[in-house]
């Protein structure tokens, strides 16, 4: 077709069902993670897990029926104002 | 902040100053010595070197460690004339406290086994057991069992909070170091559990470079028969103390001191325990059985 103002072929966005599937995924994508960000989810780049132990972490190849080491320390947030509780043990 | 579990007790390492990594390097640092003390020194645990000792029939010889342990427990009961020995082990056992505790775990209808001293036996104390320093041998008597207990949870918070420099709290169920303070405070703020409802808090103090330890008998405690029997033996009956108080919190230097002194003044009732606290320059919080609350040196309570 032809730009009757300019006689140049006209500028036309013109999409396969394929490449239009493609948008919309990367679309949602972007969403998602602009959403995800203001809501505080961890990204990777982030502090590692709550539970720590000195071991190396666990190969992938870690056949999934092994036993889990238990964590050695746990991490709680700090409260503001720590208080120590005082009692028998 | 970072918490494991040792001792039969929750413990608990904060050190807000230092950054993430830091303060977990610094837990499980301190997990790891809670870890090696108990293996080493529970005498639940049949395999630990305090285990060996009691069962020992012939003089043994110790670990640096163990004789250190000794050494300073020695001391103590010295101090104190014998109102806190830890040569209570063979009364805890009759009491029913042999083996580790847990709720009700102890319960039993038949009534508690007789007291050493009832069986004519002599007076269980560490001053009866031979201690050769230089060549790290021990002789203990047939008669004497120790049991190293909170003086030894309270000597490894003492231990754990050297570890580092920076503002820290160690607290191991209530006997805890805290040192320095958080950032822009005065001090630590310390609850006083109530020990007749442990939900409330009977009074806050607020702490800067001191330990506290508790010593009442509400938590470890259960029945032999018709009696109600707790792990707060009086070292000069080898039966649970029967004075008028319900708990004692004791402020001290160091958690080794404090928990020392909670048990002495907790063995001494609300009069003497008060004025023992007094003699040796420390701050404590005694409440009596029937909910007056006695305080010893310069403390702020806040009401909670």
């Amino acid at each position: 077709m032809t730009d009757p103002r300019h006689g140049k072929p006209r500028a036309r966005l013109a999409l396969g069902p394929g490449e239009l599937r493609l948008y919309v995924v990367a679309l949602l994508a972007i969403v998602f993670t602009v959403a995800w960000r203001v809501i505080g989810g961890p990204t990777p780049g982030d502090p590692p897990p709550v539970a720590a132990s000195s071991t190396p972490p666990r190969s992938a190849v870690t056949p999934a029926a092994a036993p889990r080491e238990p964590a050695r320390v746990v991490y709680r947030p700090t409260p503001r104002r720590l208080r120590v509780r005082t009692r028998s043990s | 902040m970072w918490t494991f579990r040792a001792m039969s007790t929750d413990v608990l390492v904060a050190a807000p100053s230092l950054d993430d990594r830091a303060e977990r390097e610094l837990a499980l640092a301190i997990e790891a010595m809670f870890r090696d003390t108990e293996r080493r020194f529970s005498r639940f645990r049949p395999d630990s070197e305090l285990s060996r000792l009691n069962r020992a029939i012939e003089p043994i010889e110790v670990s640096p460690e163990l004789l250190a342990l000794l050494v300073r427990a020695r001391a103590h009961a010295g101090r104190t004339g014998g109102l806190f020995d830890p040569a209570v082990g063979a009364a805890l056992n009759a009491s029913g406290y042999d083996r580790s505790f847990a709720e009700g775990a102890l319960d039993d209808d038949a009534p508690p086994g007789t007291a050493p001293d009832a069986r004519g036996e002599p007076r269980a104390t560490i001053a009866a057991i031979e201690i050769d320093e230089e060549h790290r041998r021990v002789r203990r008597p047939a008669h004497v069992q120790l049991d190293l207990g909170g003086f030894l949870k309270g000597l490894t918070v003492d231990r754990a909070a050297a570890l580092t420099t920076a503002p820290v709290v160690v607290d191991a169920g209530g006997d805890a170091v805290l040192r320095g303070a958080p950032r822009g405070e005065g001090g630590w703020t310390v609850e006083v559990e109530d020990p007749s409802e442990p939900s409330r808090t009977l009074a806050t103090l607020d702490v800067r470079d001191a330990a506290v330890a508790t010593s009442a008998p509400n938590r470890r405690a259960w029945r032999r028969g018709a009696r109600r029997m707790h792990h707060l033996i009086d070292p000069r009956e080898g039966t649970p103390a029967r004075g008028d108080l319900a708990q004692v919190t004791v402020l001290a230097p160091t958690a080794e001191e404090a928990d020392v002194f909670a048990k002495v003044a907790f063995v001494l009732g609300s009069r003497a325990g008060a004025a023992r606290l007094e003699r040796e320059g420390l701050r404590g919080v005694l409440v009596t059985r029937d909910g007056a609350v006695v305080t010893v040196g310069d403390l702020e309570l806040a009401d909670a």
